[in-house]
């Protein structure tokens, strides 16, 4: 399998928090670009897809469609590269935007996750002989999360797991228990960095080796993952909840109608009492 | 246990070619981008993790360190053969002088990666340095090449070169004397007599069977092992072949300082096809399809020139071959008979006769069977196994049939004074392994050659008590 190449599909965070850093954001960026070029160089065979997502869009920086090709060599590089990282630029200075209201809303990292495996998936059913693709994808992320994406981010990573795609996760500053879960879920690694300088180490030690080759080197044993819910109704992850009977949605406090599939609970108790006396 | 004397075709791939060159050689080759990236590609992935993870790190690391990149052990899982691993992609590192043994400041063992090697690997991954020498600014071609046009050019170029090995005789004016010269030195072809009569071998026959990418690349080596005598510098030769497996199809690239050696260079490969020159004094080339990552050779069979299949293979060992090439037609007569030929298509058929023949010249029935798949027509792609399975496997039983027997060289013990004598030393010589056949009636019994020299010791202190 080591020679038949590999798919990596890295999502970017390109949240405008980063912006708020400004030494970081180079080092973040070129940690990022580095690592994709890292990733080609190694084998002939292995290609590549990077999707950014910012609080508005996700958007593909590599492969493009109309891609422009250099003219000739400006330095002592592989030609291939200096293609893939104008173009990753290019759009990159497209989608990066100044946006002071953006803090609180959080990076569409779970869209740009499902536009990976959509991507995987329309590989798989391009080639003519129907060949299993060596795919996965890598998360990296900086920003902050909330639990308003978490039934996108559950639906993305049972569907990883069901193509068998790796979902790695390298998170910068804050732990970050959804991505973790994913990571878990699909078989992937979960690792979190203190420093946006050590990131593109980070990277090459624990994310540039494919699937096969990972079981033949070590890795620092995983933390215990948090598999908390966030709940239906307020988006906060809860460590005790209201499950509904019928349609498994989370509550985190007991409601007498499920929001999501419209079922009323009938209890022995008067439930409206509860609720009023919470409040 | 080949027999018969029969070689296989070895290819090297360029990992062992590299590791068979000096270490003065390989240093002066790191001291290009392209090179070092080329080498990197070609190794074992955990060696390629393995200077990836020091890539950015300058001081010497302990060997203590690198022993913690192996797994931990853990209970129900075998590590035995993770662990070799690990030696061998650390020892392939060693011999390629890619990684150096010193000691740190504390007086351990310590790795370092070359830093020669490092920094260019550097420049052709991450950037900086100066161009490649190709890659000067050139005005844009009057006469712009497309992709279809270097296709094209290329199979003909290395179609005549075949065509030459199917039939010398009558090829003789199709290629120069340099590809000849290759050709009479890798083995493919000889001379029978003085005469210029050309023959091909039985090594010759299996080349035929490859794909292109390993037939190119297995020619190249051939090809360079001689480069010395032609008074070209093997380094540079090399340094270039590398930046051309690189650059990118249908791109003209700048003969600008290039010396004389390497435009000699350039018209050899010319004359293979690996490259296209419009005329000497254009002053711009275009590589061809054959040229890019040649390097991958056996590995990568599929960035190999997009041919259209053409051989339609039935159960009833008959195939039906959609083609007018010459080449492709006395290819498939090598191993099975042509039953009739048609306006575009040859319809022949495998049978134990012609199958038979083919080995006899040395072909192995592996090599027939790939040569089968490599070439069939899309539709033949549907099945699964896309060469049918009884074909196949009558092939590989064809061959078994010419291996019945088994020649192993021995030193033969005999006339043993008594029934103990024998038993002690056919006891001990089966305890070592190396016991290949004992009859206790006859007193008899076979050991290997290598096994020898302790039977005897044995026998001699056995003697002595």
């Amino acid at each position: 399998m080591a020679g038949d190449g590999c798919l990596l599909v890295m999502v970017v965070d390109l949240h405008p928090q980063l912006a708020e850093q400004e030494s970081n954001v180079h080092n973040y960026l070129s940690a990022c670009i580095s690592f994709a070029n890292i990733h080609l160089a190694a084998n002939v065979k292995n290609t590549l897809a990077v999707i950014a997502a910012n609080h508005l869009e996700t958007r593909f920086l590599y492969p493009q469609i109309t891609g422009k090709t250099v003219d000739r060599q400006k330095d002592g590089r592989l030609e291939l590269l200096c293609q893939v990282d104008e173009s990753i630029e290019r759009e990159l200075r497209n989608m990066i935007v100044p946006d002071p209201k953006a803090d609180q809303t959080e990076s569409l990292i779970s869209g740009a996750i499902g536009r990976g495996l959509l991507y995987i998936k329309r590989q798989e059913t391009e080639d003519v002989l129907g060949k299993k693709v060596h795919a996965r994808i890598l998360v990296v992320k900086i920003s902050l999360d909330t639990g308003s994406q978490y039934l996108n981010y559950i639906n993305t990573y049972l569907t990883a797991q069901k193509i068998s795609t790796p979902l790695d996760v390298c998170v910068i500053g804050s732990d970050c228990g959804l991505l973790q879960q994913g990571a878990d879920i699909s078989g992937g690694y979960y690792h979190c960095v203190q420093e946006v300088s050590e990131l593109l180490q980070c990277l090459i030690l624990m994310y540039q080796a494919d699937v096969v080759t990972r079981k033949k080197l070590n890795v620092p044993p995983p933390d215990s993952v948090d598999y908390r819910a966030a709940c239906f109704c307020h988006r906060t992850l809860v460590d005790m909840g209201n499950v509904c009977s019928n349609c498994l949605s989370v509550y985190c406090k007991a409601v007498p109608l499920c929001t999501t599939c419209n079922v009323i609970f009938q209890t022995d108790r008067p439930l409206m009492k509860i609720v009023k006396k919470k409040k | 246990m080949s027999t018969f004397g029969t070689q296989t075709l070895t290819c090297k791939n360029l990992q062992d070619y590299l590791r068979s060159l000096t270490k003065d050689v390989l240093d002066r080759l790191y001291r290009h981008p392209a090179t070092c990236l080329a080498v990197f590609r070609e190794l074992p992935e955990l060696s390629k993790q393995f200077i990836l993870r020091l890539l950015f790190v300058t001081r010497p690391v302990p060997q203590v360190l690198l022993a913690t990149w192996k797994p931990q052990h853990e209970p129900g899982k075998d590590l035995g053969d993770i662990a070799a691993e690990h030696r061998q992609g650390t020892q392939v590192l060693l011999d390629m002088a890619i990684w150096q043994e010193v000691n740190d400041h504390h007086g351990n063992l310590a790795i370092r990666l070359s830093n020669t090697f490092r920094d260019n690997l550097k420049v052709a991954i991450l950037g900086g340095g100066k161009p490649w020498t190709m890659s000067a600014a050139l005005d844009s071609d009057p006469h712009q090449r497309d992709v279809e046009f270097l296709d094209k050019y290329a199979m003909d170029r290395w179609e005549s070169v075949l065509q030459f090995l199917v039939q010398p005789g009558q090829g003789q004016t199709a290629i120069s004397r340099d590809a000849m010269r290759t050709l009479l030195h890798a083995g493919l072809i000889e001379s029978s007599d003085e005469s210029d009569n050309m023959q091909i071998t039985s090594s010759g026959f299996q080349f035929l069977l490859l794909d292109t990418a390993s037939q190119v690349w297995f020619f190249i080596l051939k090809y360079l092992e001689t480069v010395t005598e032609r008074g070209l510098s093997l380094v540079a030769c090399l340094t270039f072949l590398f930046k051309l497996s690189f650059s990118i199809l249908g791109k003209d690239y700048s003969m600008e300082g290039m010396d004389n050696e390497l435009l000699t260079f350039l018209q050899h490969l010319r004359e293979f096809g690996l490259v296209y020159l419009r005329k000497r004094s254009s002053g711009r080339f275009y590589p061809t399809r054959l040229a890019l990552n040649i390097t991958a050779g056996q590995n990568k069979g599929n960035i190999d020139v997009p041919k259209q299949g053409y051989l339609v293979i039935e159960t009833n060992y008959r195939i039906y071959a959609y083609t007018v090439s010459e080449l492709q037609i006395a290819l498939l007569s090598i191993f099975s008979d042509i039953e009739g030929r048609f306006p575009n298509m040859v319809v022949t058929s495998v049978s134990r006769g012609s199958v038979r023949r083919a080995l006899l010249k040395g072909i192995g029935a592996e090599q027939i069977i790939s040569f089968l798949r490599q070439h069939c027509h899309p539709q033949m792609f549907k099945n699964n196994p896309v060469v049918p399975r009884t074909v196949a496997d009558q092939i590989k039983l064809w061959e078994l049939e010419r291996e019945r027997l088994e020649f192993n060289e021995g030193v033969l013990y005999k006339d043993f004074m008594s029934v103990h004598d024998f038993s002690l030393l056919s006891n001990f010589a089966s305890s070592k392994g190396v016991l290949i056949y004992s009859d206790e009636k006859q007193r008899t019994m076979v050991v290997t050659k290598k096994g020898h020299p302790a039977i005897k010791l044995f026998w001699k202190e056995a003697q002595a008590k």
